[in-house]
């Protein structure tokens, strides 16, 4: 009950609970938060259990320099819950910090995008936990959708629209057509795999093991998905395998862009499978109009350039692309009062 | 694309011709200064031709939805090297208007019940709040005050009337059992036709009761109408009803008596032939309550 009627006190949230970064967008406000998803646990055995560190950006520093007794984790994986608890937590804080303070815990309703390839046991995980942080209700919307109504794609009309939304865990790409999903496919590729094939790289072709953190400010500075004419260096400092001590060396973008082959591949591989699966009339209208990019991951260098290399299709990248699945969330939690859920096809 | 953007892209020509050229045609210039064909453009972006001229003549309707417009004028000034900045500073110029497109059907909107229910539902809150305001304040002043008994030395109380705040929890539905205590010869009913029928049946009925150890005998005597409860130790309920005028009401039970007299002004009360002073409740009125608990 007291959850009710603080409700009518607190701020409707849109949630973009991604892997890598967590964005809130509140209604009447905007995006008002936007930190990584990571906290970092304190092992207490003195007052016998695990006590929240820190949470978001605090958290993130703390990535791979925790003393023995503190965890820096990262609680969602390939765009699910890997840890309820700390998940719960986590939210708990974003929430609490979105409404700034107030006297009493906030309560508000809240739209969480989830993966479209997330199953049902995933699904109720993301809904318990964010129920447990406070939320009195809670809707659940399919990333591709949140991600597309965020880029201002028309997808009310009757003409097939194509997003592809590279996050940090998953990639989803979805045809749109009179507000429904005719088809969507999610590939558990994103940042964190680009991440993941630069550390493997360095580490087979140098022999230098590199951090977390150092891999994806490689990728922010020289990364690149397609060939270009301009080759960029950055100076990249790691642990020696052999020698054991920490050593300086540069990288350049083509290796980079050699080093993210695989993941790039598979996401490639993952729209023309959309294409081919898409009915040939919605096929034609997003030939005709081309393919949107949102995400954080759709901001690596030249991937519009390499999908459509690769696809024959016009391809863009939506303004902002990394607030559009909150800024879609945000939207739809306006509409829900006028038109209802099932407009969004809701859960 | 809305019907907002598709009127500002009608009037935009205009402005164009005041503003020199804005977007579309600020990129034509770049093209052609580089000496880049149409088709090499429309090449790079994966458009047909007709598509970019419309982009360089302003038409942006014709390219679908504004994400579209923005993404091609970005990568088309990639290409000519012309600041991103300026060219969609010059769209945003054109189309001032221009947002985002709808996201449901205009035509659908429509009221519908959840909008009623949220709109209600502050109101539903304010009363469910001023609800529970009036049951706490109906509880505040109902609730049983412990009245004040005069335990000075100088008065004669050969019973001790104690009130105390257990008396408030006097159990009205406490099944009537006179097995074992000497009760005049009619049963107490819960009915007030019964209430009625024992009272005048007891009138002046006072002579045949027989009090043993541990027991009270408790004399009622009625100048006026009054409600009155009589307890025993164990809980028993000696008399429940209405003491009428020039009634006389006795009873025996087993100590501590519980008694609770509706108007003390209308009733004398003797224990054991000694009487009973009834104090009234404060806040209550004249009602009063006492405790016999030494025979």
């Amino acid at each position: 009950m007291f959850k009710n009627i603080f409700g009518y006190f607190s701020n409707d949230l849109s949630i973009d609970l991604g892997t890598a970064n967590t964005l809130i967008y509140s209604r009447g406000h905007g995006i008002v938060l936007d930190e990584p998803s990571v906290v970092a646990i304190r092992e207490d055995s003195g007052r016998g259990g695990r006590m929240v560190e820190a949470v978001g950006m605090e958290a993130k520093n703390m990535l791979g320099r925790t003393p023995g007794n503190i965890t820096a984790i990262r609680p969602l994986k390939d765009g699910v819950i890997a840890d309820f608890t700390v998940t719960e937590k986590m939210l708990q804080h974003f929430i609490r910090k979105a409404h700034g303070k107030r006297y009493f815990s906030p309560s508000p309703r809240v739209l969480i995008c989830v993966p479209y390839g997330s199953t049902q046991v995933e699904r109720r995980a993301i809904r318990e936990s964010a129920e447990g942080a406070g939320a009195r209700k809670v809707h659940l919307i399919p990333e591709p959708m949140a991600a597309a109504i965020g880029a201002g794609m028309p997808v009310h009309e009757a003409r097939g629209s194509m997003v592809l939304d590279i996050g940090g865990g998953t990639s989803e790409v979805a045809v749109i057509s009179l507000n429904g999903i005719v088809y969507a496919a999610s590939v558990r590729i994103g940042g964190d795999r680009f991440d993941e094939a630069i550390t493997n790289y360095v580490r087979r072709n140098y022999g230098i093991l590199i951090g977390e953190a150092t891999a994806e400010r490689i990728k922010h500075e020289i990364g690149s998905a397609f060939p270009g004419q301009e080759v960029r260096e950055a100076s990249v400092k790691g642990r020696n395998l052999s020698e054991g001590v920490p050593r300086s060396f540069t990288l350049n973008s083509n290796e980079i862009l050699e080093a993210l082959q695989e993941p790039l591949q598979g996401i490639v591989g993952a729209v023309k499978e959309a294409l081919e699966q898409t009915p040939p009339e919605l096929g034609a209208d997003v030939a005709e109009r081309g393919i949107v990019l949102t995400g954080g991951g759709a901001m690596l260098r030249d991937l519009d350039k390499l999908l459509m290399e690769e696809t024959g299709l016009p391809v863009v990248i939506a303004d902002d692309p990394l607030t559009c699945v909150a800024r879609g969330g945000g939207r739809v939690i306006e509409l829900i009062d006028e038109h209802g859920p099932a407009v969004f096809g809701l859960e | 694309m809305s019907d907002g953007e598709s009127r500002n892209s009608g009037k935009s020509s205009k402005d164009r011709d005041d503003d020199g050229p804005l977007a579309g045609q600020r990129l034509a210039h770049a093209r052609r200064a580089n000496d880049i064909s149409i088709a090499e453009i429309a090449k790079e972006l994966h458009l047909d031709e007709p598509k970019v001229q419309a982009l360089e003549e302003n038409q942006f309707e014709i390219l679908g939805a504004p994400v579209f417009a923005k993404g091609h004028l970005r990568k088309y000034a990639e290409l000519v090297n012309v600041p991103i900045e300026d060219v969609l500073a010059d769209y945003y110029k054109i189309n001032r208007a221009a947002g985002a497109p709808p996201v449901v059907d205009p035509r659908r909107r429509h009221p519908m019940p959840m909008q009623m229910q949220t709109s209600m539902a502050p109101w539903i809150a304010v009363v469910l709040v001023l609800l529970f305001a009036a049951a706490a304040a109906y509880w505040w002043f109902s609730r049983d005050v412990v009245p004040t008994v005069d335990n000075s030395p100088g008065s004669v109380q050969p019973f001790v009337a104690e009130e105390t705040v257990e008396e408030a929890e006097i159990q009205l539905s406490q099944p009537t059992d006179t097995a074992d205590t000497q009760v005049m010869s009619v049963p107490s009913t819960s009915s007030d036709a019964a209430d009625s029928n024992t009272s005048e049946a007891v009138q002046n009925d006072t002579t045949d009761l027989t009090v043993d150890e541990g027991q009270v005998r408790i004399d009622m005597v009625f100048s006026g109408d009054c409600w009155v409860e009589v307890t025993d130790r164990d809980g028993r309920r000696l008399f429940y009803g209405q003491g009428r005028q020039g009634q006389t009401i006795s009873r025996v039970g087993s100590v501590p008596l519980r008694a609770l007299f509706g108007d003390r002004n209308n009733v004398s009360v003797t224990a054991n032939g000694v009487d009973v002073p009834l104090v009234a409740e404060s806040g209550r009125g004249n009602v009063s309550r006492v405790t016999i608990s030494a025979p």
